[in-house]
Order: structure tokens, then C-alpha cells, then sequence
């Protein structure tokens, strides 16, 4: 019967069939399900297999739980039992790790300080303050002007070592400024300008060679380091003379010869090395702040091929002098003392002399001690150097005896400005303050004689040479001598006789042919 | 549960031993680790513990506990993603046969009876086969099958409509059958259907 009236169909029999397996259908619909499975093949083995996976699951899963899973449970209910609701709730906390999550409300009472600074905003809250703090410590430390003064002026503080470095830009500035003064006066000479590192270099060694005012007071203080020299050793003096001497601007000297009269002043004489030790400290100042002095320092020092180290080492090879004997620096600058309160006013204010303070362990002295008055006037001297050497520089390899004169004419004519006295040396100093002024104006005025002096010198000098060039039928230095006389003097009495030298010179060279009249 | 709230410890024991192997039950295969499955048993009677002031006696105590297991199961469950720790019983994840377990790696004692080896072989795809139906389905299938709880029940305990439990308790039974295919046969299988038809 129920084959045929089935009223059930497959999907709900399909949507029966959880309950069905699970004795959760009514027994209305739990009878019309039976019936309708035991007419339909289909939904039978659909219910057979299912209730198959069933029992093969539970034959796995009935399993009982350990017994120390149990006994650790009741014994953990009695202690809490004991113990009360709270104890309880710490046992629990206890017992393992506690769940956020439950069905009932149970949550630990109290976090631990752990578990709060695990919290999610405990960290970035934590951290921010941190950085706030940093903050805010480091601009009270390293941003307060005061504090970064404070820290910043031991730094900026004198130390042995860094005193030369320090005082070689102070020099280099000071050079640069008399090589212009220098140059501007020379420009009315036409002589070719020094380049700034030829002003730079040799000024001072090269002083007492120019017929600076200077030089006469220089070379008496010469004499007096000579006269001395018999009693001290200048055995490490005289070596580096020359060296020393061979810079960038002394260069013309070395290819002077024994013939020159200037090398007298450098070296090549007998006496020149007691000359030039009497110089050395000012020499020394230059050749161990200035880049070409070190290089010929260094180039006497160094093997062929080291020639690309010059300009690396000048000021490291000039520390060690002063850094291996400070103590020898300390004599020479006390001897330097004395004879500058013996000599003549000039010499002090030259241009050197705060170099030479500046290399003393104690530089404030130097940079307290305000320049003396008369400097503007004594500082020509070793600026004005460079250009009458190398006007002379021009004719050394011709005419050594000629380029000698006007040298030796400038030691006399300075010498007769002052008086005639080789050495003025008084016998009795004037206090150095006062005395000082006078010998300033004194510099001042010798200098000026001696550079209207060396003017007409060199002047001459070109004629003479103009002259002989062009009797020794050099033609095209004859007309550059001519030229130039004629551009220095436009309006001398002899600039006819020039000009007709001049065109006779340059149609010989036109021509190839020597003029028709000398 | 309410002799136990009066400070009968021994109606706690009673409790303990009524709900102790359906939770073990359910804990043992929801995590498919031994030892977690220990742990969390104790603690969820330890929660009972802690919270027997709070239940009233309108609640079943058994949803009420189960309630508590299951959440302890997804607390744990989430914790073990970070720790990735390796189960004996768990399936082997990288290489092999993914019904083959750690356990199965390990010497029997007493390899040489077939049928015993058998018998593990055949709890293992099942275990196996249980551990691979999707949470949901398989919470579904444990509550129904250890914990005996009924569909209403399992639904509110997992926030679900009831037409909703069903359904998954329909397609983890699926998915088990197509796992079990040639298992269905084994005798206690066969004994099962006939038990199983008209229990429940």
C-alpha cells in the first residue's frame, strides 16, 4: 500500500533524512519516511550509508578521557571548594592557559602589569613618550647656543699643533695684500706680475735681495748672526739654505750662478750660508707655511720622482719641524727678540713677524698684539720683491755684472738714506712701544727712496741692455728692450734715439739682414 | 549542578563524570591533538569551577559546559596557527599521504597482527576523514555524534538557525561517506547501520 501512495518525494525525503538518522523526526513523518525508504531503493542505500559512516565514527571516537586529566580536575574543584569563590578563580587562572573566549562571563578579575604593558596601545603609547623624551633632552643639550658655545671653544681653542696651520692663512692673507699693493706699483714699470703663489712663496727670502728698505737692516742683522755663528753650530742651517732658497720665486736665483751677485745673498758665496741662517726663521716661517717653500724643502729631501708628493706634504713636512723641535723654535724666537730690540725699527713690523708669533705654542699673543703703525709702509719690502727679480730674472743669463749693479746700488742708497751706518744699531734701545713709531715713519721713508731708486736703477738697466742688444745684433730682444723703454718712458729725452733703434731692429729682423747704420 | 553551587563537591564529581568523556570526546578530535585536548579538558571544568556562582538553573548544564569547550577549542585553535606545533595524531601536512599520520610513523608494538593493524589503519583515515571536514561541519558533527546535544541545541550554541546545523551535519556526513567509501563494509560498519537506524 504504501508503494503506491507514497506521498513523499525524493528532496523531502532528502530534508528528512538528518533527522531521520538522528530519531529527531516525528513519528507522523517518521513512519511516511520509512515507507517511502522501503519502497525506493535509492533513498535506502542513501540511508545505509550514511548510518554506516556513522557507526565507523563512533568506533573511533568512543575513547575515554586519561585519568590524570581526571583526578587533576576534582582535586583542582576540592582545593578551590576550600578556598572559596576567589581562590577558585585563581586556581582556575592557574591551571592553564585562561581563554578569552567562554560561554559563561568568567574573565580574570585583575590583569598583571605583563599583561598590560602587552596591550595594544601600552606600546605605541610607551614608545612615543620615549621619543618626546629623547626629544626633547637632546635639543636642551646639543641645541642650546650657550652649551654649543661652551663645547665648541675648547675645540676652537689654541693647541700646539694647530697654531701653524692656523697662522699659514693669516700669512697667505698678508702676502696677498702686499703682492698687490706691490704688483700696483710696479705696474707703472710694465714688469710682468707675479702670480699669487710666486707673491706668496718668496717675499721675504728674496727681501734683502730687491733693495727693500728692509734689506740693509736685514743684512746688518746678517752680520751680527755671522759674527755669532762662529760660536753656534749652523751646521743644520746652512743645508737648508739653499733648499729653502729654491722655491718657486727663488728659482731665478738658482740659475744665477756663481757669477751672480745675488747668490751671494742665498748661498753660493762663503758667507752665504751665515747670511741666510740669519734670515732662516723668516725663511723657515715661509718655506713651512707656504706651498712652494715646503715643496723645495721637501724636494731636497725627497728622491727623483717624488716630485707629486710636493703638493701633498708642504705642510706635513713643515709640522715636524715645529712639532720635533719646539724647543729650538723657542731659542731662535728668543734670539729673534733680542735682535729685533737691537735692530732697526723696520724689521719688526715686516710682514714676517706675525707669522713667527703666530708659530709660538701660544698664538693669542700674535693675534692680541696689534699690528704696529707702521706696517703698511714696511710691508712693500717683501712684496715688491718679485717683480725686480724677475726684471733682472730677464738679463741674469746675459749680463750678470750689470743685473749686479743696481743691486748693490740700492744697499747704498738705502744705507745713505739712513745715514750712511751699515748697522744702526743704537746702543741704547728706546722703549719698543715708542720706539717703534719713529722707526716705522724712518721704514716708511726708506722705502719710498729706495723704490724711486730702484726705479731709475732698473730703468738704466734696460737701456744698458736695450744698448747691448742691439750692438751684439740680437735684433728681436733688442726691439722688445727698445719697446719697452719706449712704453715706460714715452717722453724721455732719449726715446728718439729708442725709436730709431726700435724700427732699425725690427727691419733687420724683417729683413734678416743687420741695418744699414747701428 | 545546583547540589554543587550549595558546596556538594561530590554532586561536582558526579557532574565530572557524566560530561567528562563526551567534552574529552569532542576536545580529542576538534583539536586532533592528545595533550591540548587534556589541557582543555581540565580547564574547562575548572571554568565550571570558577563559574558555578554564575550559572543559574534555568541553563542546561550540559549545553552550558559544551558551550565552554567549544570556546576554549577556538581560542585554542587560534593560538596553535602561531605555534604550528605537530600533532602525533594530526595529519602530515608537507609530502605523503594526507590521511597518513605521525602516529602511523611510528613502529607498533605488535606490528605483526594484521588485523589490528588494520583496525589502526582504518581509525586513522577516519580520524583522518573527521579532521578534514571544514570547522563549521565538523563542530556540527562532534556535538551531534560525542556530545549527543540535539540540533536546537547545537544551534544555539554555535549561533546558527537550526535548518543551518542540519544542513552541515548533511554534507559532513557526505563528505565522510566519500571518504569512507571502502570502509563501509568493515563489520562494524555494518553492525553500526543496524544501531544506528533507529537510535538516534
Amino acid at each position: 500500500m504504501a508503494m503506491t501512495q507514497d506521498p513523499m518525494s525524493h528532496d523531502q525525503i532528502d530534508e528528512q533524512m538528518v533527522d531521520f538518522l538522528y530519531g529527531e523526526l516525528p513519528a507522523a513523518a517518521r513512519a511516511a519516511f520509512e515507507a517511502h525508504v522501503a519502497g525506493c531503493e535509492r533513498c535506502r542505500r542513501e540511508v545505509e550509508s550514511l548510518g554506516q559512516v556513522r557507526a565507523l565514527a563512533r568506533t573511533v571516537m568512543d575513547e575515554a578521557p586519561p585519568a590524570r586529566a581526571h583526578d587533576a580536575i576534582l582535586r583542582a574543584a576540592r582545593e578551590a571548594a576550600a578556598a572559596g569563590p576567589a581562590q577558585a578563580a585563581a586556581a582556575a587562572k592557574a591551571g592553564g592557559a585562561g581563554p578569552a573566549k567562554m560561554g559563561a562571563k568568567a574573565e580574570p578579575a585583575r590583569a598583571s602589569l605583563w599583561d598590560w604593558l602587552r596591550g595594544r596601545w601600552a606600546f605605541p603609547t610607551l614608545a612615543t613618550v620615549g621619543a618626546v623624551a629623547v626629544l626633547v633632552l637632546g635639543s636642551r643639550l646639543f641645541l642650546n647656543p650657550s652649551t654649543v658655545h661652551e663645547i665648541g671653544r675648547p675645540a676652537s681653542a689654541p693647541e700646539p699643533g694647530a697654531g701653524p696651520r692656523a697662522s699659514e692663512a693669516e700669512l697667505r692673507k698678508q702676502a696677498e695684500e702686499v703682492a698687490r699693493s706691490s704688483s700696483a706699483r710696479m705696474a707703472e714699470s710694465n714688469e710682468p706680475r707675479p702670480s699669487a703663489a710666486a707673491a706668496a712663496a718668496p717675499p721675504l727670502a728674496e727681501a734683502p735681495a730687491t733693495g727693500a728698505p728692509g734689506a740693509a737692516l736685514a743684512e746688518s742683522r746678517a752680520e751680527k748672526k755671522r759674527s755669532r755663528a762662529v760660536v753656534r753650530p749652523a751646521a743644520p742651517a746652512a743645508p737648508a739654505a739653499p733648499t729653502k732658497m729654491g722655491g718657486a720665486g727663488a728659482g731665478a736665483f738658482g740659475s744665477a750662478g756663481k757669477g751672480d751677485p745675488l747668490a751671494g745673498l742665498i748661498g753660493s758665496t762663503p758667507t752665504a750660508p751665515k747670511k741666510s741662517e740669519a734670515r732662516d726663521d723668516l725663511v723657515e716661517g715661509l718655506s713651512t707655511r707656504d706651498g712652494s717653500g715646503g715643496l723645495a724643502k721637501d724636494k731636497a729631501a725627497a728622491p727623483a720622482g717624488g716630485a707629486p708628493e710636493f703638493q701633498d706634504r708642504p705642510l706635513a713636512a713643515a709640522k715636524p719641524s715645529h712639532d720635533a723641535a719646539p724647543r729650538e723654535l723657542a731659542k731662535k724666537r728668543a734670539r729673534r727678540e733680542v735682535d729685533d730690540a737691537d735692530d732697526e725699527a723696520p724689521v719688526r713690523p715686516r710682514a714676517k713677524q706675525p707669522a713667527l708669533a703666530e708659530r709660538s705654542p701660544a698664538p693669542s699673543r700674535a693675534y692680541a698684539a696689534p699690528p704696529p703703525p707702521a706696517e703698511p709702509a714696511a710691508a712693500p719690502p717683501p712684496a715688491a720683491a718679485p717683480s725686480p727679480v724677475n726684471a733682472n730674472e730677464a738679463f741674469a743669463d746675459d749680463a750678470p755684472a750689470e743685473a749686479a749693479a743696481p743691486r748693490r746700488l740700492d744697499r747704498t742708497a738705502s744705507r745713505a738714506s739712513r745715514g750712511g751706518a751699515p748697522a744702526p744699531a743704537p746702543a741704547s734701545t728706546p722703549p719698543p712701544a715708542t720706539a717703534m713709531s719713529a722707526r716705522a715713519r724712518v721704514a716708511a721713508a726708506d722705502a719710498e727712496e729706495s723704490e724711486q731708486n730702484q726705479a731709475a736703477t732698473v730703468r738704466e738697466t734696460l737701456v744698458q741692455r736695450a744698448d747691448r742688444l742691439f750692438t751684439q745684433g740680437r735684433w728681436a730682444e733688442a726691439a722688445i728692450a727698445y719697446r719697452d723703454l719706449l712704453r715706460q718712458q714715452p717722453s724721455s729725452p732719449e726715446a728718439e734715439r729708442w725709436r730709431r733703434r726700435l724700427a732699425a731692429a725690427r727691419a733687420a729682423i724683417a729683413t734678416d739682414r743687420p741695418p744699414p747704420s747701428r | 549542578m545546583s547540589a554543587y553551587q550549595a558546596g556538594d563537591v561530590r554532586a561536582f564529581e558526579r557532574l565530572v563524570a557524566r560530561h567528562e568523556k563526551p567534552v574529552w570526546m569532542f576536545l580529542r578530535r576538534f583539536t586532533r591533538d592528545a595533550v591540548a585536548a587534556e589541557d582543555l579538558l581540565q580547564e574547562v571544568f575548572l571554568r565550571v569551577v570558577k563559574s558555578a556562582g554564575e550559572w543559574k538553573r534555568t541553563a542546561k548544564f550540559s549545553t552550558w559546559v559544551y558551550a565552554i569547550a567549544r570556546n576554549l577549542c577556538i581560542d585554542q585553535s587560534r593560538r596553535a596557527v602561531h605555534r604550528q606545533a605537530q600533532s602525533l595524531d594530526g595529519p602530515l601536512k608537507a609530502g605523503g599521504d594526507a590521511t597518513e599520520t605521525l602516529h602511523d610513523r611510528i613502529p607498533a608494538v605488535q606490528s605483526g597482527a594484521d588485523d589490528r593493524l588494520s583496525d589502526r589503519q582504518a581509525a586513522a583515515r577516519i580520524d583522518a576523514a573527521i579532521a578534514e571536514l571544514p570547522d563549521d561541519q565538523r563542530e556540527v558533527f562532534l556535538m551531534r555524534e560525542v556530545m549527543e546535544m540535539s540540533f536546537a541545541e547545537i544551534a544555539a550554541v554555535v549561533g546558527a538557525s537550526e535548518p543551518t546545523v542540519k544542513s552541515r551535519m548533511r554534507y559532513a556526513l557526505g563528505k565522510l561517506r566519500e571518504a569512507l567509501t571502502d570502509l563501509r563494509d568493515a563489520p562494524a560498519a555494518r553492525a553500526g547501520v543496524a544501531e544506528s537506524a533507529g537510535s538516534g
